[in-house]
């Protein structure tokens, strides 16, 4: 039987993991605000594509999804940013 | 009555025109839309009563009308919806009872902006306080607007029918507006930001969501009755 | 994926209405997340000082419980496709942790709370107890949802109806967890 604890969806919840852990210590990412927005969006099209499986769902579903993650990233960053 | 029926596609219609006629009695007319801020003195809010006295008037007139004319559409949609449950129909049933609800609060809204305008001699503490009730009468529907819409939702989710009375889809559409209804319930809780009853989420994005749900029903429920869903087992 | 879902262009998981729920959610918490960062920028000096009352820690503990329960869920939809007994106790492992966030999240709240900040404190309060309360409204129907999959299950663990209930059930609790870690950046973090 496949391992549950050795398997592709693992591994993306490893990335995850570190991701967040990573945004939270500042002092790593030198209190980036843009970077650990950048990174939270990052989680999301990882989300979308991995575990709701989007990476195999009809192109025109999967990249509705992606245009949504960069627009909407894009504006918040330039509200927060710019 | 015949399931294709002219009468069917009536009532449907009537849905559009009900909602055009709440639209023309709130905007131009009476100059609700967007609402007034609920953080105005009570003097601003009465002189406002005052200087747009025959519109507010007039609106209440379209407002408590369309709030009536919704009816038939409701019926036509209610019918629908039996058709989906059969003889068993405790949905159908509820649909009907939550939607006469609040559509009755739509024709007291108009009734006591029509009020409030009516005398304008009258102290601005007393416009103020029938505005108030008002804009709550206007907005508080969506209480029973999101209990409808699940309501209506489950519904349409629970056909069995291989090919369903009404799409699928529809019946998720009417989940997600429900559920972007819900901030509407919190009005009464502030007097300014994006919840409080001319809010952006508590009052624009309901609004437009409430007029999708609309245009999206009657596309789909006139659909419908072109390919005579009514008249399948 | 199949090759023959490969060739004919896609698999949808759960079923196709679903995502027409799905989207339209994405649409308007992407609106919400607009209105926050408007907000923000005009009243930058009092949202900083209220982010800052936050607790951070349970904010990051909430996170990986959602990412965590969002690992067990995919494992359960992977189990049920290829029929593996092991299916029904993933899904109630994420159930129970999708049910730590909800504890958290009181716990959070009655504490906020006991300390004077409450939901009319400033408008960043306004923001953070209305968008994590309409995000826990989401997380209690995902539950719903969930549990009722659970339910579907035959003595034999397995799924008699195939895996779309499943997959749909997945794919909305995976939106809740997408749209936290959004939540998670934006109040607590930025």
């Amino acid at each position: 039987m496949p391992s549950i604890l050795a398997n592709r969806a693992v591994l993306v919840w490893a990335v995850l993991v570190a991701a967040t852990l990573l945004s939270f210590e500042t002092t790593v990412l030198g209190n980036s605000g843009a970077v650990i927005l950048v990174v939270a969006f990052a989680k999301v099209l990882l989300v979308g594509r991995e575990f709701m499986e989007l990476r195999d769902a009809p192109a025109p579903m999967l990249w509705a999804f992606q245009s949504w993650v960069v627009a909407v990233c894009g504006v918040l960053l330039a509200l927060f940013f710019a | 009555m015949d399931t294709k029926s002219t009468t069917m596609k009536l009532c449907t219609y009537m849905g559009a025109l009900a909602g055009t006629l709440m639209f023309v009695g709130i905007w131009p007319l009476a100059r609700m839309f967007p609402p007034l801020d609920p953080a105005l003195p009570v003097a601003q809010v009465a002189d406002y009563y005052r200087a747009h006295q025959t519109g507010i008037l007039v609106g209440g007139i379209l407002i408590t009308s369309a709030s009536v004319l919704f009816f038939p559409f409701l019926a036509a949609v209610a019918t629908f919806l039996k058709k989906i449950e059969g003889a068993i129909s405790p949905l159908t049933w509820a649909f009907v009872m939550i939607f006469a609800y609040g559509f009755v609060t739509l024709f007291f809204a108009g009734l006591f902006f029509t009020v409030a305008a009516y005398r304008t001699d009258r102290p601005d503490a007393e416009i103020a306080m029938l505005s108030d009730i008002a804009f709550f009468l206007f907005v508080m529907p969506a209480v029973p607007a999101f209990v409808q819409n699940v309501v209506t939702g489950v519904a349409i989710l629970q056909d069995k029918r291989a090919r369903p009375i009404l799409p699928r889809w529809l019946g998720y559409m009417n989940l997600w507006t429900g559920l972007l209804l819900l901030p509407g319930f919190a009005v009464g809780l502030f007097k300014t930001g994006p919840f409080a009853w001319n809010g952006v989420l508590a009052f624009w994005v309901p609004a437009v969501v409430f007029g999708i749900w609309f245009n999206l029903m009657i596309v789909a429920m006139l659909a419908a009755i072109k390919r005579d869903a009514l008249a399948e087992a | 994926m199949t090759t023959a879902e490969r060739r004919s262009g896609g698999h949808v998981p759960g079923e196709e209405g679903l995502w027409v729920f799905i989207g339209g959610d994405l649409v308007v918490f992407a609106v919400f997340f607009i209105t926050y960062a408007v907000a923000h920028r005009q009243e930058y000096a009092l949202f900083e000082a209220s982010r800052r009352l936050l607790d951070r820690q349970l904010g990051l503990l909430n996170t990986l419980l959602l990412l965590t329960s969002s690992l067990c869920m995919a494992q359960a939809v992977a189990a049920v496709r290829r029929d593996d007994r092991r299916a029904r106790p993933l899904l109630l492992a994420t159930i129970a942790l999708g049910s730590g966030f909800v504890v958290v999240k009181t716990f959070e709240y009655a504490a906020k709370i006991s300390h004077g900040f409450t939901l009319n404190t400033n408008s960043f309060s306004i923001y953070y107890y209305m968008f994590t309360a309409i995000h826990l409204v989401h997380v209690l129907i995902g539950l719903g949802v969930l549990c009722f999959a659970a339910s579907r299950f035959d003595k034999a663990g397995r799924m008699p109806g195939g895996a779309a209930l499943i997959e749909g059930s997945g794919a909305f609790w995976h939106l809740v967890d997408l749209l936290w870690i959004v939540l998670f950046a934006l109040l607590y973090l930025l």
